[in-house]
């Protein structure tokens, strides 16, 4: 007996170990196994490692200078880093929006041609030119993602067919049609901007354009599903300008729908759940915080012009929010349930005046540098 | 050729003793991947056997087992191409493929033979075990009794509803 509890005595002096490397949807689980979990995760909770160590996002990208200075948000820090620059290009790369990320490396697409992408590692100024198809795609809608054994795929959606690429065999193959609503046209320029997409546990996900629909590809099985979104009225009180508003965010394995209605004001985070089940309201952003991300007060140059558009994205353990055009970024942590605004983006190099947000641009995409320069 | 580069060292043996009074033999090389056993060494020499009272004599086997191998992976031949990363990485996921109780098991003696790289190891397949499941289903495995009141559980529940959905 008192071996049993010794036993249990030293398992908990490691049981930190074991839940700092879960994930944070699995670590948000474990609090409800018992009360010395709950405690245990709860007094660690800011040394959770939640997925890589060392990375950044959102990322900010100077739009005006040859040199292609980006900067990237770290989490751990609370600062925004410099981050190597991209003005080496073997070609001319379009910077926004970046086409995906991961294991070091970063998607561009090139500008001036509808089928040519580069994957850069910026560390290590190391450029890949992706092969051209087969066929000439002209417009396709890219999305990049990577493997945890540093390969990467990217997804090209066409109207009529789909085609990956493997990093592993270096070459594009057709792996079917999407579905009717893809072919309809409204997915494509939504995946292509980046407007309202998310990859989540090996899924490509975007919804239809009336907010009706929840799409996405699997890269395991290179197939398409489109499924209803299983709308509750009871639980779910949506207006139709926040379904149509609807933005796909992965936060730490876990889906997230964030919607926005201009007339009442609302903008909330939905839980879309690991099975896709029900959608729950996971917050509202307070009146206090929205206050925030109101357009700058207009100048004698500008005009007062509606509000644009929140964009969102997620990384580690918290919510980015920001209006299309302003550098004011606000972030929600799933965690510690806390808004944050996050501190100014300092880009502008010696001698030049401050940047505005006309020069600099927010993209939801984000930047791990450190697997590959180890 | 031995850890170290110390030609000595090859031939020095170091005995331990399970809970259950089974002996062990090992290269001082494969016990110096424990940070205890090469403290315990340091201080008593590899004459006196060193007896581990909390680690069964099948744990500890599998510990050496780990030791041995990456001990091993230290030493370089010219006869036998090194080992590399990816094996490495192949030959830890087979370690740790084995019943959730003997990796709780291992966690407790890694943890008190103080080898980090085994610690850490272990720690990220029983985290891997965790994931995906709920929270009945860990306290199956774990054998962990549920000491929450329904209020309690009904808190947590509704503090993060996205989670358990």
């Amino acid at each position: 007996m008192n071996r049993e509890v010794g036993a249990m005595e030293a398992f908990y002096e490691v049981l930190p170990v074991v839940l700092r490397k879960l994930p944070l949807v699995d670590a948000i689980r474990a609090r409800a196994v018992c009360r010395g979990w709950r405690d245990c995760i709860d007094a660690d909770k800011f040394k959770f490692e939640f997925g890589k160590p060392c990375s950044y996002c959102p990322l900010v990208f100077k739009l005006t200078d040859g040199e292609h200075t980006w900067s990237g948000y770290d989490a751990t820090t609370l600062k925004w880093e410099s981050l190597p620059s991209l003005s080496n290009a073997p070609r001319n790369i379009s910077l926004l929006p970046i086409l995906g990320s991961g294991n070091g490396s970063v998607g561009f697409g090139v500008l001036g041609s509808y089928s040519a992408y580069i994957i850069a590692n910026p560390y290590l100024q190391k450029w890949k030119t992706l092969p051209s198809s087969p066929d000439c795609w002209g417009h396709a809608a890219m999305f990049m993602s990577s493997d945890e054994l540093g390969g990467f795929q990217v997804v090209a959606v066409r109207n009529d067919d789909t085609y990956i690429y493997e990093s592993e065999h270096d070459r594009w193959r057709e792996v079917g049609h999407p579905p009717r609503c893809v072919k309809e046209g409204q997915v494509i320029p939504r995946i292509k901007d980046k407007a309202c997409v998310a990859f989540c546990n090996n899924r490509l996900y975007t919804t239809s354009a009336d907010g009706d629909m929840l799409i996405s590809f699997d890269m395991r099985t290179k197939q398409w599903a489109n499924q209803r979104f299983p709308f509750d009225p009871d639980v779910c009180h949506f207006s139709e300008s926040e379904k149509k508003s609807m933005q796909l965010v992965e936060c730490s394995g876990t889906l997230f729908a964030v919607t926005e209605d201009e007339q009442i004001g609302r903008i909330a985070v939905w839980g879309i759940g690991t099975r896709l089940g029900q959608l729950s309201l996971t917050v509202t952003m307070p009146l206090t915080v929205q206050h925030f991300l109101k357009p700058n007060p207009p100048t004698p140059y500008r005009r007062r012009s509606k509000p644009k558009k929140v964009i969102s994205t997620g990384h580690g353990h918290q919510l980015f929010f920001w209006r299309h055009g302003s550098l004011t970024i606000i972030s929600y942590d799933l965690f510690t349930h806390k808004w944050d605004m996050l501190p100014d983006i300092a880009m502008a190099r010696a001698g030049e005046e401050d940047i505005s947000e006309l020069q600099v641009k927010v993209d939801i995409g984000f930047f791990e540098p450190l697997n590959i320069v180890q | 050729m031995h850890f170290q580069g110390s030609p000595n060292m090859a031939e020095k043996r170091v005995k331990l003793i399970s809970s259950d009074n089974d002996e062990f033999e090992v290269d001082e090389a494969v016990a110096f991947e424990s940070e205890t056993l090469r403290n315990m060494i340091q201080d008593t020499g590899t004459n006196v056997p060193i007896s581990i009272p909390n680690v069964s004599s099948d744990i500890l086997a599998k510990v050496l087992e780990y030791c041995s191998y990456h001990a091993e992976t230290m030493e370089t031949h010219d006869d036998k191409p090194p080992i590399t990363d990816a094996q490495i990485r192949e030959w830890d996921a087979d370690f740790v493929d084995v019943h959730p109780a003997t990796l709780y098991s291992l966690i407790l003696a890694a943890n008190y033979l103080n080898i980090k790289n085994l610690l850490d190891l272990i720690c990220q397949a029983v985290a891997n075990n965790i994931r995906g499941k709920t929270a009945v289903e860990i306290r199956k495995i774990l054998h962990i009794q549920d000491d929450f009141t329904y209020e309690e559980e009904m808190e947590i529940r509704r503090e993060t509803k996205w989670a358990f959905d």
